[in-house]
């Protein structure tokens, strides 16, 4: 007989929902959560509590703001921006079509913290770069996945494929995995050609 | 459908509508370089041997990575971690699984933190290898180099005797470890712990007192702690200008917190301070090892199986119904886990690296995003450079220490 | 100055330049079997016993290879300018006493081509055209960044060879005379200090010039530490990299047939060439040219490369003052007369 017992599929009871890197789980007690709904009250939208992880979801057009406050405030310092990326939800909710997400970092109080703006295709969004520096290439590989263009960035140009490459944004959910072209590896026969390659149907 | 007959607006940038005037020279350090690191594409304006304006250019080897996970079922995703970061390749593994444990709220059993912990020290010592070797390699010391691939040979040699691929091991499963761990290998770690020091001294005899590697390298390349922290810095880039970030003490994972070591911190910031961090951090790894073999219980479970988003005890598999059929379902279908999303770090060799993974409850990742640490250090080559001479450059892309993998993915 | 003895001269040159080639081309063996063994691997062992012959491979292949000329280089510039350096190399060893006198088939044969008696002027002199060959290459290659290179290493070695030169002031100062042949007489006498009696080798009453011969010896050869012109290459296009084939090698044995040569100086000036503490001989030059020989690849094996302007900065600011405070020392010394010099 197996011995194998199955853990109930819920999202509770782990060892990683105490661990206290991302502040306190209950949102009323989270410093940036109360600041933030404080001083923010039009933009601030929701917060969102996953494992330790605390999210907090704001308007896109006071991105920057919050990022800047998050970051200077006495009380949560958060001063290392993590990262910087887009999800498309195309598959997940009507719209906002994309959610850019700022990971924080607070070195001096060693906390976590999630921000994200929700943005719809064809929409800008507040740049950090004035803020942190760290933001300039982790918006171009949005702007390059996603074509979400940020507003205020001073260089902002494909980073990962070519600059005048102009089939599309990769990362987006309607654009396939094998891309639009099918191109003709260069081998021994052949040559890399220096044509571009043949269109194909659409497919996976 | 995409419309072809309308290109996408490209927004060009200043800097390439900027045409040099007559005193400044464009030189292009092409994608193929002897310097290795890759496939990385630095545009420089000079102004005689001065570098005034440095542009570096990747994406030579993005494979599309982060798209790819989102074909790819979770435990089938590991393989492709292996290969951001080739020389480190446990290291991804572990970001990856840590990650996907945290969504599904497991944890490993006892024995496979010891040995997760082992195999990422290992690793990192392997990955700080081949930096000194070619950094010492493109500042002209031939022989460091040598020295330093024999040595990680032994590394790659425990990798293979325990997973049995060297290079992109896809070595860390969700869970655990599903194969037992041979018996030859603690002592086989333990005697490379034994020899590792005069290995480590040997380099330093060559290269820290040295006044040629002492002219080449201090004072090259500062920055300092504000700027770092501002430009996103982790790992030795970070801590070589001063700043106490390392998140195995920050926000300890696996087993961390019961052993005990130092991260060793720099003062001026510059490529001399970044080069003795990481020697340190080499001796330090070693010190980790050596505190987990003594810790490490010499049996128990190494996979925690009674979880249902691991894979099945493999005599189980063979010898009962059930679990064969779950075993079939585990790897065709795959498993799904909470919606969410998480978003877990660890101190890879070059410096933070983070998965965050969104999950809609299916078996497929909804999107797998990698936080590289060299993507994010190499984009103050520009600030580094600074004032640099052209041979300079050279010791400022050794010392970001990048491998192309990562920062393209 | 009758036949015979021009006969004889040009004989021994001949055999001369044939050893020298076959030197060069063996020096290539000893370097990257050395330099393996340094570097804890074993080097070249399959073509031929102990990898032996391994330079004529190389030599076949390069042979084989197309010879390429850029479009926009100045042709007759850029074919002539690597055959100027690998001619002027060899030159350097006519001056180098061999020995002394054999007597064969009844005629006095003197073991070197030639005994000028302003021998060390013109070693001097055959550096200095020696950057012509590099110049003209660089510029010819019709690439910038080969002119740019090309520059960059004839300032590094000109600035080296006024280094080289003071270094060497010293010597002629206690020697008297810019004879090679007479030099190494010198250094056959003894030199008394208190109760020992050693050699008249001018390493021992020349130590400095002798650290900053060694080190300007290594900066004219373009050899590492001193390689960035050359190892720049890695960055920028050195002066040499639009040659193909055997143009290219010719330019890089010269840097061979250079080393050679400096090592056979270096062993003649400050060594005491066939002094030895028993049979004086040919055979104590080659040892001590040999001792030089992996001196330098010793020095390439360990020590990283300097920056180009760390490099200047050593010549002008550092090395130059000491060479002329050599001088200065020295010839206070002869003039009281301290001793046996």
């Amino acid at each position: 007989m197996s011995d194998t017992r199955l853990q109930p599929a819920t999202s509770e009871s782990s060892p990683w929902d105490t661990t206290g890197y991302w502040g306190p789980t209950d949102p009323e007690q989270h410093p940036a959560v109360r600041l933030v709904r404080e001083r923010f009250p039009d933009a601030f939208r929701e917060v969102v509590v996953f494992r330790d992880e605390v999210t907090i979801r704001v308007a896109r057009q006071a991105l920057r703001e919050v990022v800047d406050f998050l970051r200077t405030h006495p009380e949560l310092r958060y001063n290392h921006l993590t990262d910087i990326t887009a999800v498309d939800m195309l598959y997940l909710r009507e719209r906002p079509r994309f959610d850019v997400v700022v990971q924080l970092y607070s070195i001096p109080r060693r906390q976590r913290l999630r921000v994200k703006c929700g943005v719809e295709d064809g929409e800008t969004v507040p740049s950090l770069v004035p803020i942190f520096a760290g933001a300039n290439w982790l918006e171009r590989e949005c702007y390059d996945m996603f074509g979400i263009v940020f507003e205020g960035h001073p260089d902002l140009r494909r980073i990962l494929l070519p600059e005048d490459w102009d089939e599309g944004h990769p990362l987006r959910k309607d654009y396939p995995l094998r891309g639009y072209r099918d191109y003709v590896q260069p081998g021994f026969d052949s040559p890399a050609p220096r044509v571009r390659g043949t269109l194909r149907r659409p497919g996976p | 459908m995409i419309d072809f007959s309308q290109p996408t607006p490209v927004i060009l940038s200043e800097v390439r509508q900027l045409t040099p005037t007559r005193r400044e020279l464009v030189l292009n350090m092409g994608p193929q370089h002897p310097s290795t690191h890759g496939v990385l594409r630095v545009r420089l304006t000079l102004e005689g041997e001065t570098v005034i304006a440095c542009d570096p250019v990747i994406g030579y080897l993005h494979r599309g990575v982060e798209k790819l996970g989102e074909s790819h079922r979770y435990a089938q995703f590991v393989p492709w971690t292996d290969r951001t970061d080739y020389v480190a390749a446990p290291s991804n593994n572990l970001g990856y699984v840590l990650a996907v444990e945290k969504l599904c709220g497991i944890q490993a059993p006892e024995r496979a933190q010891y040995w997760r912990m082992i195999m990422a020290e290992l690793t990192r010592i392997a990955s700080h290898l081949v930096w000194l070797g070619t950094h010492a390699l493109d500042i002209g010391a031939l022989s460091v180099s040598l020295y330093t691939f024999r040595d990680r040979e032994l590394i790659l040699d425990i990798f293979e005797k325990f997973c049995g691929a060297r290079l992109t091991t896809n070595m860390m499963e969700i869970g655990g470890f599903s194969r037992e761990i041979p018996p030859d290998l603690p002592e086989m770690v333990r005697s490379f712990c034994r020899y590792f020091p005069q290995a480590i001294r040997q380099y330093k005899d060559l290269l820290t007192e040295n006044p040629i590697w002492l002219g080449r390298t201090k004072g090259v390349g500062v920055i300092e702690p504000e700027v770092a922290i501002n430009y996103g810095l982790t790992g030795a880039c970070l801590r070589g200008s001063g700043v106490n970030y390392d998140v195995r003490k920050a926000m300890p994972y696996l087993l961390y917190d019961r052993v005990e070591f130092e991260v060793p911190l720099g003062t001026h910031g510059d490529v001399y301070d970044r080069y003795l961090v990481r020697m340190e951090e080499m001796r330090q790894s070693i010190r980790i090892i050596e505190q987990c073999l003594e810790q490490v219980p010499t049996d128990g479970p190494l996979m925690a199986y009674e979880s249902q988003y691991v894979i099945p005890p493999h005599k189980n598999v063979m010898t009962t119904a059930e679990d064969m059929q779950r075993h079939f379902i585990w790897v065709i279908k795959g498993f799904s886990p909470p919606k969410g999303e998480v978003y877990h770090a660890v101190e890879h060799s070059k410096g933070e690296l983070g998965y965050y993974i969104v999950s809609d409850g299916s078996p497929i990742p909804y999107r797998v995003r990698i936080r590289t640490p060299d993507f994010v250090n190499l984009q103050s080559l520009p600030y580094m450079a600074q004032g640099a001479m052209l041979a300079d450059i050279v010791a400022l892309i050794g010392t970001i220490d990048i491998v192309l993998g990562s920062v393209d993915r | 100055m009758d036949w015979q003895r021009l006969l004889v001269s040009y004989l021994f040159g001949f055999v001369l330049l044939n050893i020298l080639l076959g030197l060069m081309a063996y020096m290539t063996w000893f370097e990257r079997r050395v330099l393996a063994r340094m570097q804890h691997r074993i080097g070249p062992n399959r073509t031929g016993p102990f990898g032996l012959l391994q330079p004529i491979a190389d030599g076949i292949k390069l042979l084989a290879k197309e010879d390429i000329v850029p479009a926009n280089a100045d042709r007759l510039v850029f074919l002539v300018a690597p055959v100027l350096s690998f001619a002027l190399a060899p030159l350097g060893a006519v001056v180098i006493p061999f020995g002394d006198s054999v007597s064969l088939f009844g005629l006095e044969i003197p073991l070197l081509v030639a005994d000028i008696n302003v021998a060390v002027l013109y070693v001097l002199a055959l550096g200095s055209v020696g950057v012509y060959g590099i110049i003209l290459g660089g510029y010819a290659s019709g690439n910038r960044y080969s002119l740019l290179g090309a520059l960059r290493s004839t300032a590094q070695v000109i600035s080296y060879e006024l280094v080289l030169g003071l270094s060497l002031v010293g010597v002629l100062i206690l020697s008297g005379s810019l004879s090679l042949l007479d030099i190494m007489r010198e250094q056959q006498r003894s030199l008394v200090i208190g109760p020992l009696t050693l050699p008249n080798w001018y390493i021992l009453s020349q130590p400095i010039a002798f650290a900053l011969f060694l080190i300007a010896a290594v900066a004219e050869t373009n050899r590492a530490p001193f390689d960035l012109p050359e190892a720049e290459t890695e960055l920028v296009a050195g002066y040499f990299t639009e040659y193909s084939g055997f143009r290219f090698s010719f330019y890089f044995l010269a840097e061979y047939i250079n080393m050679i040569v400096i090592s056979l100086l270096a062993a003649t000036l400050f060594l005491g060439g066939i002094d030895g503490p028993f049979a004086d001989g040919v055979w104590w030059l080659v040892l001590k040219a040999l001792f030089f020989l992996f001196f330098y690849v010793w020095l390439r094996a360990t020590l990283p490369r300097f920056r180009y302007d760390q490099l200047m900065g050593l010549a002008w600011k550092v090395l130059l003052p000491l060479a002329l405070l050599n001088i200065a020392i020295t010839g206070l010394v002869r003039l009281w007369g301290i001793g046996a010099l």
